[in-house]
């Protein structure tokens, strides 16, 4: 069996966001980047799948990104993934989360062998649409299971067992293999990678491909336009009232009346 | 009485005691090395004050008066031994310095008839905590039983042993009469004036010989029990860590280490240093340390005394191995004193070189340590703790990638953010704001760097204690600036978690930035920060005077730069922070800065100073899940402070203060106030309207 991992770099999600004056995306100059934690969510799967079977042969990770986008890989790797493909080139550079999955979906296709389990993150925190994973699975022509919190992967390898929450219910799916899992938080932990590992990543290859390796590559292939980016409104100041209970209140129903206008 | 005997006697047991000490000698080389013979003068000052006057003995005041006796005993019969041997060659021999009637000889039949006395006193004293009280805190074995005995015996037959031979040699017509200078031996001839001569003459034989034979058999028992210490623990107090009592050694060059595929940290037993090991062997099992624990007596599983006393047995059951092995290795030396990652030999396999981790020391032990220092305090031949501890965690981090879940939260704060909580970098400064703080970058100038901290800076309820120093500060004209967003975590927590890789990061990045702006004096509020600035630093180029605020603020105090004028009516209990008391030595001047203030009525727990029981938060507990137990350690001593009956409750340290404002809530106690020091004061100096208050937007 040969699992693949989709990992994205995105922005910490405690980071402080600058949008670009322009609207046309985020300032990256200084601002702390790290491996999606969803997607991390993906690589440990895929790391303890091998750990428990013994007829897993390869987990391999893909990420698309620019150089900077490496360390992300060496994050995965160091987890314990066996090599790396990054998909590097500013043609690919994109705001647009269908165009990511067709890109990586030719990158993957390059492969002869195939892979026979798929895993991304339900979604990435920076975009936030959710779309790689089920995209990526048309693209690939596999079936798709999203936002999996259970799974069990049949002894032979041909089918599994996924279970996901729905609203107010659990729903117990079962697919052929090969398929793309997208996964929920709650699965798994995702593993702090121990020194000697880091360092044993630094040694994995990594194997990079740019447009010159996907041919075709097509923007309007498919997916959405980011017309801008703003910034949310500034949180309004916060006002806090003083002195004795009565007071208070009295204060309270004043403001509520005269500046909220709410009753 | 029978040279030939003698001869033999000690020919037999001096060759088993030889070849029972190069054993231990040769277990003692399986260590790592370690630097231990630096600075020989304070060595030697140390040995006198702990060792021989034994300072940390009386502070468990009875069993400390019964060491004292047996141990000054011991020190001053040894030379009744050393006469009573060469009797065994040379009737009467008194070593040509100790005859009868001169003065030196009468001086020392007293001293030691005295000590015979005061040394069954002590056996007796500690039979009686052995037998009839029955201290937890002690191992109750037959073994402590038998050499009280032994003791109890020797002493008795010397003393059965002079009194016979007095009568015996007493002239025909003369009597035997009390002798100042011999007293007890004259009250045992006066017991014995009556019996005949043969069962005079058995006596003096039985005294003597039991008495010699018990001394042979005693010194060879020494080595196979916990009675080892007898000879132990005078190097062990000698060969102690000279330096700051909070320095972590670390481990040199990481990258190089990984490169040879050695273990960082400890993983074997033979990865600890001679000096560890030396450590083991000298442990008394008294179980002070155990008993002052906070992890222990709050029910987690971590004992000091078993965590030494496991790995001793372990190391004494694998001696074979180990010591065979130690010959085909060749031990990795460390930098400096580094207490750590030595000889490396786990490539010859065998079950000595297992994981320690695996069925020796149970991961929960070392994670429940606060690494609070209670029991290297009070250990009297100053074993080390909290050292070996962190070793084995700094491997189980590093090498295992295995740790409490919450940590990995703080170290990928700490990674991507630059403090445990991850909160964002660029709004570290958010605390001051409206204070008019500037950046050391405005005000290159300054003269005090204020290090804020990480829990001061993010921490609603510590922010509070910054703004009060800053503004302190700022009333009596210090010249001082902060980092702000270029201000790191110290790297603390992550070091005491063991992620020393991580903890080095921040060394170097922020002595870089230190140094960058040549700061020489900080101020700092955080005992963690104080610790690590002022001892740690050193080791990454880093050397700054370094004030914690209630030294900064009481000298200000002092100067009259700052008045306390306006009465603060308050009965305040002070807590000990574990980082600025027994790692830092710094008990008065919180103290002396409360006091300064007009209608404070400071008052004290009855666990305070050095004795001062840890809130629970130190050593990275304060970024994970107490480990489980009967209790937790911020109640346990909240409820201490509590027996004070105080309306507010001071602390001079942000972790401190979050654990007991915690557990005075778990008490449902809101009505007693959690102040810092610095808070304290600015109640009582006054404060320009609006600038305490921290603003409720921010974060
Ligand atoms: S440092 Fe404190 S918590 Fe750790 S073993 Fe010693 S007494 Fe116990
Ligand atoms: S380590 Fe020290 S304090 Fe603890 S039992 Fe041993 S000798 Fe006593």
């Amino acid at each position: 069996m040969r699992i693949l991992t989709v990992v994205k770099q995105v922005p910490d999600s405690n980071a402080t966001i600058k949008v670009k004056g322009d609207g046309s995306g985020i300032e990256t100059a200084g601002l702390k980047t790290v491996c999606d934690p969803f997607d991390e969510f993906g690589v440990e799967l895929a790391v303890q799948t091998r750990e428990k079977r013994s007829d897993v042969d390869e987990v391999v990770v893909i990420c698309l990104g620019d150089d900077s986008a490496s360390g992300v890989l060496r994050t995965a790797l160091a987890m314990g993934a066996d090599r790396a493909i990054h998909v590097n080139d500013p043609k690919f550079e994109s705001m647009n989360e269908l165009f990511d999955a067709w890109v990586l979906a030719e990158a993957i296709k390059k492969d002869e062998k195939g892979f026979d389990l798929i895993v991304c993150g339900k979604h990435n925190i920076d975009l936030d649409s959710g779309a790689v994973g089920p995209a990526l699975a048309e693209f690939l022509n596999v079936p798709h299971v999203g936002a999996v919190q259970g799974l069990e992967i049949a002894d032979d390898g041909s089918s599994l067992t996924a279970r996901r929450r729905i609203e107010g219910a659990e729903e117990v799916v079962e697919c052929s293999m090969p398929a793309l899992l997208t996964i929920e938080k709650g699965l798994v932990e995702p593993r702090y990678p121990s020194l000697p590992n880091l360092m044993k990543a630094k040694k994995k290859p990594v194997e990079v491909l740019t447009s010159a390796d996907i041919s075709d590559a097509d923007a309007s292939t498919a997916g959405t336009d980011l017309v801008s980016i703003s910034p949310p409104p500034p949180r309004p100041e916060c006002k806090m009232i003083e002195g004795e209970p009565e007071e208070m209140a009295r204060e309270l129903v004043k403001l509520l009346r005269e500046e909220a206008k709410v009753v | 009485m029978n040279p030939i005997i003698m001869a033999l006697l000690l020919a037999v047991s001096l060759g088993i005691f030889a070849w029972s000490f190069m054993r231990r000698w040769k277990l003692l080389m399986v260590g790592s090395p370690e630097m231990r013979w630096d600075n020989v003068g304070e060595r030697i000052k140390r040995t006198w004050v702990y060792a021989f006057a034994q300072k940390r003995m009386t502070r468990y005041t009875w069993a400390g008066v019964a060491h004292r006796m047996i141990f000054t005993g011991f020190m001053v019969l040894l030379i009744r031994s050393l006469i009573l041997f060469s009797r065994g060659f040379i009737p009467d021999s008194s070593l040509l310095l100790f005859q009868p009637h001169t003065l030196l000889g009468d001086v020392y039949s007293l001293l030691k008839d005295i000590f015979v006395v005061l040394v069954m006193l002590g056996a007796i004293v500690f039979l009686y905590y052995r037998l009839v009280v029955k201290l937890p805190r002690m191992t109750k074995s037959t073994e402590g039983v038998i050499i009280l005995g032994i003791i109890v015996v020797m002493m008795v037959a010397d003393v059965l042993y002079d009194g016979a031979w007095m009568v015996l040699h007493v002239g025909a017509d003369a009597n035997v009469g009390f002798n100042v200078w011999e007293p007890a031996g004259s009250v045992m001839a006066l017991m014995l004036q009556n019996a005949g001569t043969g069962m005079l003459t058995f006596l003096a034989h039985a005294g003597f010989w039991i008495h010699v034979s018990l001394v042979l058999i005693f010194l060879n028992v020494l080595p196979y029990s916990k009675h080892f210490h007898i000879i132990t623990a005078i190097p062990n107090v000698f060969l102690q860590d000279l330096n700051p009592k909070g320095r972590l050694a670390p481990i040199v060059d990481i990258e190089g280490k990984l490169e040879r595929e050695e273990t960082l940290g400890i993983k074997s037993i033979n990865q600890f240093s001679w000096k560890s090991i030396l450590d083991f062997y000298t442990c008394t099992e008294c179980g002070r340390c155990s008993d002052q624990c906070p992890a222990n007596n709050t029910g987690k599983k971590l004992s000091p005394k078993h965590f030494t006393v496991d790995l001793r047995n372990f190391l004494y059951e694998n001696e074979k191995g180990l010591v065979a092995g130690k010959n085909g290795t060749n031990g990795n030396g460390t930098n400096g004193h580094g207490s750590n990652g030595g000889g490396e030999s786990t490539d010859e396999g065998g079950i000595h070189y297992k994981d320690l981790i695996d069925g020796v020391i149970d991961p929960e032990v070392l994670w429940a340590c606060t690494t609070c220092r209670a029991c290297e305090t009070e250990c009297p031949v100053f074993i080390t703790y909290v050292d070996k501890i962190v070793d084995m965690r700094r491997y189980l981090v590093q090498e295992r990638g295995e740790f409490p879940n919450e940590l990995q939260t703080a170290f990928r704060g700490l990674e991507s953010n630059m403090n445990p909580w991850g909160f964002a970098p660029d709004e570290r400064a958010n605390w001051a704001s409206g204070l008019d703080v500037p950046l050391i970058a405005e005000n290159p100038e300054a003269d005090v760097l204020f290090w804020v901290g990480c829990a001061p800076s993010y921490d609603d309820r510590a922010k509070k204690t910054a703004r009060a120093t800053a503004i302190l500060m700022k009333q009596a004209g210090v010249n001082f600036a902060i980092l702000g967003p270029e201000e790191q975590c110290t790297g603390d927590p992550a070091r005491r978690a063991g992620n020393e890789f991580l903890f080095q990061m921040f060394a170097e990045a922020n002595t870089e930035t230190l140094n960058g702006y040549n700061v020489k004096k900080i101020v700092t509020t955080c005992p963690h920060c104080y610790n690590t600035l002022d001892h740690e630093y050193g080791d990454y180029g880093g050397h700054y005077e370094v004030v914690h605020h209630s030294d900064f603020l009481a000298d200000l105090v002092r100067s009259g730069k700052l008045k306390p004028t306006q009465p603060v009516k308050a009965k305040v209990v002070y807590h000990d922070s574990c980082y600025l008391g027994r790692y830092n030595d710094m008990y008065d001047s919180p103290r002396d800065l409360l006091r300064s203030i007009p209608g404070v009525t400071l008052v004290e727990p009855v666990e305070t100073r050095d004795r001062g029981m840890c809130c629970g938060a130190g050593g990275a507990q304060m970024f994970k899940e107490e480990e489980s137990g009967e209790e937790r350690v911020n109640e346990r001593r909240t409820e201490q402070l509590l027996k004070t009956d105080p309306n507010v409750v001071s602390s001079a340290c942000p972790f401190c203060m979050r654990m007991l404002t915690d557990g005075l809530a778990g008490k449902d106690r809101e009505d007693v106030e959690q102040l810092d020091i610095a808070e304290m004061l600015l109640r009582s100096v006054g404060e320009t309207p609006n600038e305490a208050t921290p603003e409720t937007a921010s974060t």
